[in-house]
């Protein structure tokens, strides 16, 4: 059998290789699969996936699955996809229950004694904490409140030549990659050099999930009042543009 | 004698009432939200660094004080101007300040139920945003 993962969102399993009416169950983003047999017909893989706590075999497009990354990598976007379908894919609000409950064990991760209910504190570093310390493994990051903290640490580690589980890149240094953080300004401008020298300034980074086309997707907290996703655009060289007032792109060295 | 003593006091009252109002010491600047964006609209929380610092009406040094914050003090950090930074404080025990509240019914203005107003940005560290 060959681990495959979901790379697109409500992924259709089906009882036979074909488009018809067979669905038997769906999948979500960052699910994992196992593939069980050889393809059949032009497109179509047999898996055996987790649904719902049971297990289902059937047919899924080879077009929705990638090959696994790192163990590292996958366990990061994993949580994010979890945490994502946890808030109905961003429909769920932060201050509701039991959605308010779900960031204040984002804040518990910090160690920092919120509950969610507290509507003004931002919390989406502490939900990049959260993922990160729960995919395990990442030894050195800088767990914070402020995204500023462990960006300027990633992008020091890459300057000096420190062994880091993640380096800082500039958006036309790297192609960003699943697993990748982006980086962006919040009100005052500022770029990957002051970014370089300083760890307070007003900041916010999502994590990578999926690439598609001229487009990256990211997973991240306290976005539109949950956990959301955001699309950045790439050229036609892989970069980014440069839209959404991204400065950084933290590479994943795991 | 003592009616133009009056009148001489009078005179610099009005003029230093005068000087306050061109200087517009009493004037307020509000906090406007930036509801554009995806994010709180505020999106930082700092602590006060110093002693004591004015809560000040407007974003400079001239400007009535409408109190005191203290160290280790927690305000939301909305928006700068200059060295000046434009807070919201939320008295303690206080969850919500209705920022985002604000945002919807009146058009970018803080009107929610802390205390607003500017202090020195160098007076603030950040710690979560």
């Amino acid at each position: 059998m060959t681990k495959m993962i979901v790379s697109t969102d409500r992924v259709n399993v089906r009882r036979t290789p074909a488009f018809s009416n067979n669905r038997i169950g769906a999948l979500n983003l960052t699910d994992p699969v196992d593939v069980t047999g050889p393809q059949q017909g032009d497109r179509w893989l047999p898996i055996q996936a987790s649904v719902g706590g049971g297990t289902i075999d059937g047919f899924v497009s080879k077009n929705v699955l990638r090959a696994p990354l790192s163990d590292a990598k996958e366990r990061l976007v994993r949580e994010c996809g979890i945490n994502w379908v946890k808030f109905n894919r961003g429909r769920a609000q932060e201050n509701v229950f039991p959605w308010a409950e779900y960031v204040g064990e984002y804040w518990a991760s910090i160690n920092m004694d919120l509950d969610g209910l507290d509507r003004d504190v931002p919390w989406s570093a502490a939900f990049i904490s959260y993922a990160v310390r729960r995919a395990g493994g990442y030894d050195g990051f800088v767990f914070a409140a402020a995204h500023a903290r462990y960006c300027h640490k990633a992008i020091r580690a890459r300057l000096d030549g420190q062994e880091h589980p993640f380096w800082g890149f500039r958006i036309n240094e790297h192609k960003p990659e699943i697993g990748d953080m982006v980086c962006r300004w919040r009100s005052n401008r500022i770029n990957y050099d002051f970014a370089a020298d300083n760890q307070w300034y007003k900041s916010h980074c999502d994590i990578v999930v999926a690439i598609e086309d001229d487009n990256v997707f990211t997973i991240g907290g306290n976005v539109r009042h949950s956990v959301n996703h955001t699309r950045y655009k790439i050229n036609s060289s892989g970069f980014l543009t440069g839209d959404g007032n991204v400065y950084a792109v933290l590479r994943n060295n795991l | 004698m003592k009616k133009y003593f009056v009148i001489a006091l009078a005179t610099i009252l009005g003029a230093l009432v005068f000087y306050l109002l061109q200087n517009s010491y009493f004037k307020h600047k509000p906090i406007l939200l930036d509801a554009s964006t995806a994010y709180d609209v505020c999106g930082t929380l700092s602590i006060i660094t110093r002693d004591k610092v004015d809560l000040n009406a407007r974003p400079a040094e001239f400007s009535l004080s409408k109190g005191a914050l203290t160290q280790q003090q927690t305000v939301n950090v909305c928006i700068e101007e200059g060295e000046w930074s434009g807070i919201i404080v939320a008295p303690r025990g206080t969850k919500n300040c209705e920022i985002q509240g604000a945002v919807n019914s009146s058009g970018n203005k803080y009107n929610g139920p802390c205390e607003y107003g500017w202090v020195p940005t160098e007076a603030l560290r950040m710690f979560a945003g």
